[in-house]
C-alpha cells in the first residue's frame, strides 16, 4: 500500500514538526483545525488544511470520525496522530486501518496493549523486564483499592489505568488522604481519558526517569535508539530532557542492560514504528520498566540531535513498508542535547496555565538552537489546548556546551504575553545540582519548596521600567507635530521632569526622566529602600546552599560516580557559578541605585526595544507594549509594567466577599449552595482549565450569598463565581 | 545658502572672560526663577498640598502635552519691585496641549492667596494680548481671592480689560478654557463668565459676585460658599459651568478634551525640513561681550541660532553697521536684522529697505539689537541721519509681518526704536542676562548732564562746586546703571523675559511656531517716507 499524502490528526508544534520531514520526502500534507486555529501557523504550514470542529478538543481533535472523514475528502492515505489527541488510541488506529488508510503509528493491537497498565506488565514480566511492585488494575470499589494501597506499602502513586503525562496521577503518603486522592484523581481521569479506572503502585522517592526510545518495522527488527534522561520533573510533566543521560554515561553497563530490556519490551510487542520505553532507576540503579509510549515523543528531537536521524522520516518509510536497514551499532551518540519546554504558565501561582495574546516571541540565532513551537508573534494562547509554547533544543559536543547555549537561548528569546516557566527553566539550569548532574525526579520539588529568595531584581527593574518609559516617551514624541525638532518636553524654567508611573506585580514603580537632548537623559528612579537589603539575603542562602552542597559531594567522595563527572571541576564549579552569579547581580545593584540621578543614554532604538548606556554598561531591553501592558527583557527576566494612567479613571471597586475565577475555565464541581455558612479557605468550586483541577475558595468566613455560575459553565479569568456576605454573629434561638 | 564660517577661538581671553561673566549671569536668571518656582514660600505650598490641591505649575505640567514644549513668559515681571512677589503671582506661558498651541495661564494661589496686583495684572494683559496677536487659544487655572484691595487702586480700573480682551478674543474665533479650582470671587467670577468653556472643579471652585458674608451685609440673606457659588450650583442650576469635574486631574483632563476638539488649525506656513546649527550654542556665552561697549559681530550669533548656520545676506557691502539677511530657524522662514555697531544713514536706510522686502514676501523679522544709537555729529546731521532714521522707525513701525526681538546687548537712545524695542509692537521680546537699556549709557548721560550744569554755572557766572558736581555725577551714574539692567528690564515687564542665550534658537522657533497660528501677511503700506 502506497501513499502519497498524509493527513496530520494533531495541531502545534508537533503537526509543524511532521510536515516538514514530510514535505522533505516529497509527501502532500493535509493539516485538520478547530475554529480555534483557523490562523495558526500549523494549518499555514499544510499544503491544505480541513475543518473539523470547534475550538474545544472533544468535538474536534478527539474526534475521529471527522479526522477520518478530513482524509478520505482530501484523499490523503496515510494519518500521522502526532503525540496526545488520538495518539495512543488502539481504536483510533484500528478504524484508520478499517478505513483503507495507513496509520502512522505502531498496530492497534500493540497500542492496546501498551495502553494498558496491567497488560503491558504482565507482559513486561514474561519478557524479564524488571517492573514496578503493584499496578493491577484489580476491583474498582474504593476498600478494594486501598486494600491493594496497603499491600504494596505507601508511599504508593495512584495513576489513571489509561493514563499518562500525569493526568489523574496522586501520590499519596498513608491511608489518610487516600479517599480524596482517589476522587480527584477518578475525575480527573474521566475528564481526560474516559475511563475512571485508577490503579495503585509502589512510588519510588528520589529515582531518575529514563527512557528508551525504540524503532521497529513490524517485520522482526527493533532498535533501541539511545537514551533520554527525563528525570527534571514538576509534577510528572517532563520539563528537561536531556541526552545521554550522566548516569548512563558513568554506567555503560547499565545502559547496556536498560537498552536490551527496551528492544525486549518492543520485540514483545512486534513493534512497529517509533517508540519509547520508559524506565524508573533508583539510587541504587536498580531499573523498572514504568511504561511504553507507542508514539512519537515530545522530547524526540533530542535524540535526532545526537544520533542524526529524523524519526519522523523513520515512521514515514516504515509506514510505507520499507523494513528497517539502521543496525544497532551504527547507533553512536554524537555530543549532548537539551530540550526544554516553555509553558505559558505562573510559577509564581501555582504554575497555573496562562492565556492571552502572544503580543511578541521571538528566539535569538544560534546554530546549535533547535526551536519547536506552533506559536508565533500575536497568536493566541488559549485554554482549550496545552500551554505549552515551544520546546527548544540545544546541542554541544559536551553536556556543559549544550547547556550553557541553552541558558543563553532562554535568556535571549523574547516572549511578551503570558507568564511563562523560562525563569525557573533557567534556575534549574543554573543551579550545581543541575551542573553536576546530579538530579532526581524530586529536584523540582524541593527547588519549590524551598526558602527560595528571591534574586534581587529592583536594578534590572528598575532598568526594565526606564527602558519602558523611554521607549514610551520617544514613541510618543516621534509623533509630534509641532515643532519636531524641539528637544522633547522643551522648557525655559523646568519645574519637574518627565514622569512616567508604572505598576509592577502591585507595587507601584515611578521614573523621573528630563531629555538631554536627543538620546540622552537624566533619570531618577523612585526610592526602593528594601533594595540592599534584599540582595543580602538572596546572596547569603545562595552561599548557604552552596555551602551545604559542597559538603554533601565532598561526603560521598570515593563513589564512582563523583569520579566521572569531570572531577576536576566538581567542587569548585557550583561555587564559581553561584559567586559569578551573585557578581553580576552585584554589578546590577551598584549601577542603578534608587533615588540617584543617572545618566541614561539611548545608543540604538528599533521596534521592538532599544539598548540603553546605563553606567556606563550597554544592554539590550526588548520592550512590547499592548495598550497599558509593556513587557521589557533583558538577560533572561522579564517584566510585566502596567502603565498608571496620567488621568486615572475612577474604577469600580472590587466588592469584597467575591470569589472569582483565577485562570479562564469550566466549573466542573459546586460544593456549596447558597445560604451554606462557610470558612475561609473551604473550597466553594472546583474548575477546570487546561486540563488542570483547581480549587476556589472562600476568602473570608461567611454565608454563600449568591452563585453566579452553574456546573459546566465556561468563565472568564476574574469573573465573579460566588459572592459571600460576611459572618454575622450568630444568634441562638 | 551659505554657511557662516565662524572664526571663534574659544581659548581667547576675552571669550573666556565674557564665558565666565555669562555664566554667572545665567546663573543668577536661574535662581530667580528658582525663586519663583517656589511659589509662596514652603509654609503656603505646604498648606496648598496638604487640602489636596495641585501647585499652578504641577496643572499646567498635567495640562501639557507630555512631550510637548512650555515657554514660561515673564517668570520675572516684578523683580524688585517693592511689595510684589517676582512673577506677579501668576504663572503664564505658551504650551503645547493636545497638538494645539495654547497660551496657558495660572494663578500662583500660594502668593497672597491668588490675590491680583499691579504687576500680575500687567502680566495678564501681556499675556492675553499675545494670546490675541499670535490667535492662540487660552487655557486658564483660576484660583484667587480675588482683587489687591490694599492696592485696589492700581488695578481697579486697568483690570476691567482683562474682561474685554476674553470676550473679543471670542470673537475673532479665538477660545478660552478656564478651569475653576479655587475661588473666584467678584471681578474675579467674569473670568469664568467671559470665557468659552467653563469648567468647575467638585467641592473647590467657589464662584460668585460677592461672599456669603457681603449677602449678609447687602440683603441679610444667610448662605454658604457651595450653595452661593460651589461647583455643582454652577453646573447644574446656573449654567455659568459647562463642566463638572470629580477633581483637579478630572478638570485637567476636560480641558486637554474640550483643546483635543477645537478643530483647530494653524493658519500659518508649516516649518520645513530642519538642519541643526553647525556651531554649539553654548559659544554663545563667550561670544556676547559682558561689558555692552565692547561691540561682537552679530553674524557669530546668527550662525549658532540659524538652521546649518546658514545665512544669505543683504547688502553685505553696503551699511556695514547693520547686518540684514535671510535664514530659517526650526524650518520656518525668517529676515534678521543684527546691529554691529552705531546706525548710520546707509545702515538705517539698508534696513528700512529689507524690511519692505520681507513684508512683500511675507517673511517674519528677527532683530538682534545690540545697538548704541544713531551716529551722531555735524557730517551725519548734515547727512539726513535722522530722516534716514524716521525711514526705519517708520518700516518697522508699519511692517504687519511677525515682529521678534532679542536683546543681545545693548539698546540705547533712538536705536531701540528702529530695532522694534518694545514700543514698537514685536509679538514676543526676550533679554539675554547682559543686556543694558536706557536713553543713553549711565556714564554718557552723567557726563551730558555735567557738561549742562557747568554751561548753566558758567552763564551764571557761578563757580563750579566740582565735588558737589562729581558726587552727583557718580550718583547719577549709579542710578541709570541700576535702572538700565536686564532685571530691572524684566521686572518693568520691558520685555517677555530673560532668557539664557543658549535657548535662544529654541524660543524663536516656538515665537514663529506660535505666531503662525495666525496667517502671516505683510504690507505694502508704509507712512511716508522722507527721501
Amino acid at each position: 500500500m502506497t501513499f502519497s499524502k498524509v493527513l496530520i490528526a494533531n495541531r502545534g508544534e508537533i503537526a509543524r514538526r511532521i510536515m516538514r520531514s514530510c514535505h522533505g520526502l516529497g509527501y502532500g500534507t493535509v493539516a485538520v483545525y478547530s475554529d480555534a486555529d483557523r490562523g495558526a501557523p500549523f494549518v499555514r504550514d499544510a499544503d491544505e488544511a480541513l475543518w473539523i470542529g470547534s475550538a474545544a478538543s472533544a468535538d474536534s481533535y478527539l474526534r475521529s470520525d471527522r479526522l477520518l472523514e478530513a482524509a478520505l475528502r482530501s484523499g490523503a492515505g496515510a494519518i500521522h496522530p502526532g503525540y496526545g489527541f488520538l495518539a495512543e488510541s488502539a481504536d483510533f488506529a484500528a478504524a484508520v486501518e478499517v478505513a483503507g488508510l495507513i496509520f502512522i503509528g505502531p498496530t492497534p493491537d500493540a497500542i492496546r496493549i501498551m495502553g494498558s497498565k496491567i497488560a503491558s506488565k504482565q507482559l513486561m514480566v514474561r519478557h524479564e523486564v524488571p517492573v514496578i511492585p503493584g499496578g493491577k488494575v484489580g476491583e474498582q470499589g474504593d476498600a478494594a483499592l486501598l486494600e491493594e494501597a496497603k499491600a504494596v506499602g505507601f508511599p504508593i502513586l495512584l495513576k489513571a489505568s489509561a493514563g499518562g503525562g500525569g493526568k489523574g496521577m496522586r501520590i499519596v503518603e498513608g491511608v489518610e488522604g487516600f479517599q480524596s486522592a482517589l476522587e480527584a484523581g477518578r475525575r480527573e481521569a474521566m475528564a481526560a481519558f474516559g475511563d475512571g479506572a485508577m490503579l495503585v503502585e509502589k512510588y519510588l522517592r528520589t529515582p531518575r526517569h529514563i527512557e528508551f526510545q525504540i524503532v521497529g518495522d513490524g517485520q522482526g527488527n527493533v532498535r533501541h535508539v539511545l537514551e533520554r534522561e527525563c528525570t527534571i520533573q514538576r509534577r510528572h510533566q517532563k520539563l528537561i530532557e536531556e541526552t545521554p543521560s550522566t548516569l548512563l554515561e558513568a554506567y555503560p553497563e547499565l545502559r547496556a542492560a536498560m537498552a536490551k530490556a527496551a528492544v525486549r519490551a518492543g520485540e514483545a510487542v512486534g513493534y512497529r514504528s517509533v517508540g519509547t520505553v520508559e524506565f524508573v532507576v533508583d539510587a541504587r540503579h536498580n531499573f523498572y520498566f514504568l511504561e511504553m509510549n507507542t508514539r512519537l515523543q515530545v522530547e524526540h528531537p533530542i535524540t535526532e540531535e545526537i544520533t542524526g536521524l529524523d524519526l519522523v522520516e523513520l515512521q514515514l518509510r516504515i509506514a510505507a513498508g520499507e523494513p528497517l536497514t539502521l543496525r544497532q551499532e551504527d547507533v553512536k551518540a554524537n555530543g549532548h542535547a537539551i530540550e526544554c519546554r516553555i509553558y505559558a504558565e505562573d510559577p509564581e501561582n501555582d504554575f497555573l496555565p496562562c492565556t492571552g495574546e502572544l503580543v511578541r516571541w521571538q528566539t535569538p540565532d544560534d546554530p546549535h538552537l533547535r526551536v519547536e513551537t506552533g506559536v508565533e508573534s500575536g497568536s493566541d494562547v488559549s485554554m482549550h489546548y496545552d500551554p505549552m509554547l515551544a520546546k527548544l533544543i540545544t546541542w554541544g559536543p559536551r553536556r556543559r556546551d549544550s547547556s550553557r547555549r541553552m541558558v543563553r537561548a532562554l535568556a535571549n528569546t523574547v516572549i511578551a504575553g503570558p507568564k511563562t516557566n523560562r525563569r525557573f527553566l533557567l534556575e534549574v539550569l543554573q543551579s550545581p545540582e543541575w551542573d553536576l548532574g546530579a538530579v532526581d525526579t524530586e529536584l523540582v520539588g524541593r527547588m519549590l519548596a524551598g526558602e527560595r529568595v528571591a534574586p534581587p531584581l529592583e536594578t534590572l527593574r528598575a532598568q526594565a521600567a526606564t527602558a519602558a518609559s523611554l521607549v514610551e516617551a520617544l514613541q510618543v514624541d516621534a509623533a509630534r507635530a509641532i515643532l519636531p525638532s524641539l528637544p522633547m518636553s522643551w522648557r525655559n524654567s523646568r519645574w519637574r521632569p518627565n514622569v512616567a508611573e508604572w505598576t509592577c506585580e502591585g507595587e507601584r514603580l515611578q521614573i523621573s526622566f528630563t531629555a538631554q537632548g536627543a538620546a540622552r537623559f537624566d533619570v531618577v528612579v523612585g526610592d526602593d529602600a528594601a533594595l540592599q537589603r534584599r540582595f543580602r539575603a538572596w546572596l547569603a542562602q545562595r552561599y548557604a546552599t552552596t555551602e551545604a552542597l559542597r559538603e554533601a559531594w565532598a561526603a560521598k567522595k570515593g563513589l564512582r560516580a563523583d569520579e566521572t563527572l569531570e572531577s576536576a571541576e566538581l567542587l569548585t564549579l557550583p561555587l564559581l557559578v553561584a559567586e559569578g552569579y551573585s557578581k553580576s547581580r552585584r554589578h546590577d545593584s551598584e549601577a542603578f541605585r534608587a533615588s540617584e540621578r543617572q545618566v541614561v543614554r539611548v545608543v540604538e532604538r528599533w521596534e521592538g526595544g532599544l539598548r540603553l548606556e546605563l553606567a556606563g554598561h550597554i544592554r539590550r531591553f526588548s520592550v512590547e507594549r499592548k495598550g497599558e501592558r509593556c513587557w521589557v527583557q533583558c538577560g533572561g527576566e522579564q517584566f510585566v509594567f502596567d502603565a498608571v494612567p496620567r488621568f486615572p479613571e475612577a474604577q469600580a471597586r472590587v466588592a469584597e466577599g467575591s470569589c472569582r475565577a483565577p485562570m479562564p475555565g469550566k466549573v466542573i464541581q459546586l460544593l456549596v449552595a447558597a445560604g451554606d455558612p462557610v470558612v475561609r479557605g473551604q473550597t466553594l468550586l472546583t474548575l477546570e482549565a487546561m486540563k488542570m483541577e483547581s480549587a476556589v475558595c472562600a476568602d473570608q468566613d461567611g454565608v454563600v450569598e449568591e452563585i453566579l455560575v452553574t456546573v459546566g459553565e465556561l468563565v472568564d479569568a476574574d469573573a465573579v463565581l460566588v459572592r459571600l456576605a460576611k459572618a454575622e454573629k450568630s444568634v441562638e434561638p | 545658502m551659505r554657511v557662516i564660517q565662524s572664526r571663534i577661538n574659544t581659548r581667547d581671553e576675552r571669550y573666556q572672560a565674557n564665558y565666565a561673566a555669562m555664566s554667572t549671569l545665567v546663573e543668577a536668571v536661574e535662581e530667580a526663577q528658582r525663586a519663583t518656582r517656589a511659589g509662596g514660600g514652603e509654609k503656603y505650598v505646604k498648606r496648598h498640598l496638604e487640602r489636596g490641591k495641585l501647585l499652578p505649575r504641577e496643572r499646567i505640567e498635567l495640562l501639557l502635552d507630555p512631550d510637548g514644549y512650555f515657554l514660561e513668559l515673564m517668570p520675572l515681571a516684578g523683580q524688585g519691585i517693592r511689595g510684589i512677589e517676582p512673577g506677579g503671582g501668576i504663572v503664564g506661558g505658551i504650551g503645547v496641549v493636545s497638538g494645539v498651541e495654547c497660551l496657558i495661564t495660572a494663578t500662583e494661589g500660594t502668593v497672597k492667596g491668588g490675590a491680583i496686583n499691579e504687576w500680575g495684572l500687567h502680566k495678564s494683559l501681556r499675556l492675553a494680548e499675545i494670546a490675541e496677536k499670535n490667535r492662540l487659544p487660552g487655557v486658564s487655572f483660576v484660583e484667587s481671592a480675588g482683587a489687591d484691595l490694599m492696592n485696589q487702586s492700581k488695578i481697579f480700573v486697568p483690570g476691567g480689560q482683562t474682561f474685554r480682551d476674553i470676550t473679543r478674543r471670542s470673537k475673532e474665533r479665538i477660545p478660552s478654557i478656564c478651569v475653576v479650582a479655587g475661588s473666584s470671587t467678584a471681578g474675579g467670577a467674569y473670568l469664568p463668565g467671559m470665557s468659552d468653556y467653563v469648567v468647575m472643579v467638585k467641592d473647590q471652585a467657589k464662584v460668585f459676585l460677592a461672599g456669603p458674608p457681603l449677602v449678609k451685609m447687602a440683603t441679610g440673606e444667610v448662605t454658604d460658599d457651595e450653595s452661593l457659588g460651589g461647583a455643582a450650583m454652577h453646573s447644574r442650576i446656573s449654567g455659568v459651568s459647562d463642566y463638572l469635574a470629580d477633581d483637579e486631574l478630572d478638570g485637567i483632563r476636560i480641558a486637554r478634551e474640550i483643546v483635543s476638539h477645537l478643530n483647530w488649525r494653524k493658519h500659518g506656513p508649516e516649518p520645513r525640513a530642519v538642519e541643526p546649527p553647525l556651531y554649539a550654542p553654548d559659544e554663545l556665552l563667550g561670544i556676547a561681550s559682558a561689558d555692552v561697549r565692547v561691540p561682537f559681530d552679530p553674524r557669530e550669533v546668527i550662525a549658532r541660532i540659524v538652521d546649518g548656520s546658514r545665512f544669505a545676506e543683504f547688502k553685505r557691502e553696503y551699511g556695514g553697521t547693520l547686518t540684514c539677511g535671510w535664514a530659517y530657524i526650526h524650518g520656518y522662514p525668517v529676515g534678521i536684522l543684527a546691529n554691529h555697531g552705531v546706525l548710520f544713514s546707509e545702515s538705517a536706510n539698508k534696513g528700512a529697505q529689507f524690511i519692505q522686502l520681507c513684508n512683500q514676501q511675507a517673511i517674519p523679522l528677527v532683530f538682534l539689537q545690540n545697538i548704541s544709537g544713531f551716529i551722531v555729529g555735524r557730517q551725519y546731521e548734515e547727512g539726513g541721519i535722522i530722516k534716514n532714521g524716521a525711514k526705519m522707525i517708520n518700516a518697522v513701525s508699519n511692517s504687519e509681518v511677525p515682529l521678534f526681538t532679542i536683546m543681545t546687548g545693548a539698546s540705547y537712545g533712538a536705536g531701540n526704536y528702529a530695532m522694534c524695542g518694545r514700543s514698537y509692537d514685536p509679538r514676543l521680546l526676550f533679554t539675554w542676562p547682559n543686556h543694558r537699556i536706557a536713553v543713553m549709557g549711565g556714564e554718557q548721560l552723567a557726563g551730558v548732564l555735567d557738561i549742562v550744569r557747568r554751561e548753566a554755572a558758567e552763564k551764571q557766572g557761578i563757580a563750579v562746586d566740582e565735588q558737589q558736581l562729581g558726587m552727583a555725577k557718580k550718583m547719577l551714574e549709579t542710578q541709570v546703571n541700576n535702572e538700565s539692567d536686564a532685571f530691572y528690564a524684566t521686572g518693568h515687564l520691558w520685555d517677555d523675559g530673560i532668557i539664557d542665550p543658549r535657548q535662544t534658537r529654541d524660543i524663536l522657533g516656538i515665537s514663529l511656531s506660535a505666531a503662525s497660528n495666525r496667517a502671516v501677511e505683510g504690507t505694502s503700506q508704509w507712512g511716508v517716507f522722507r527721501h
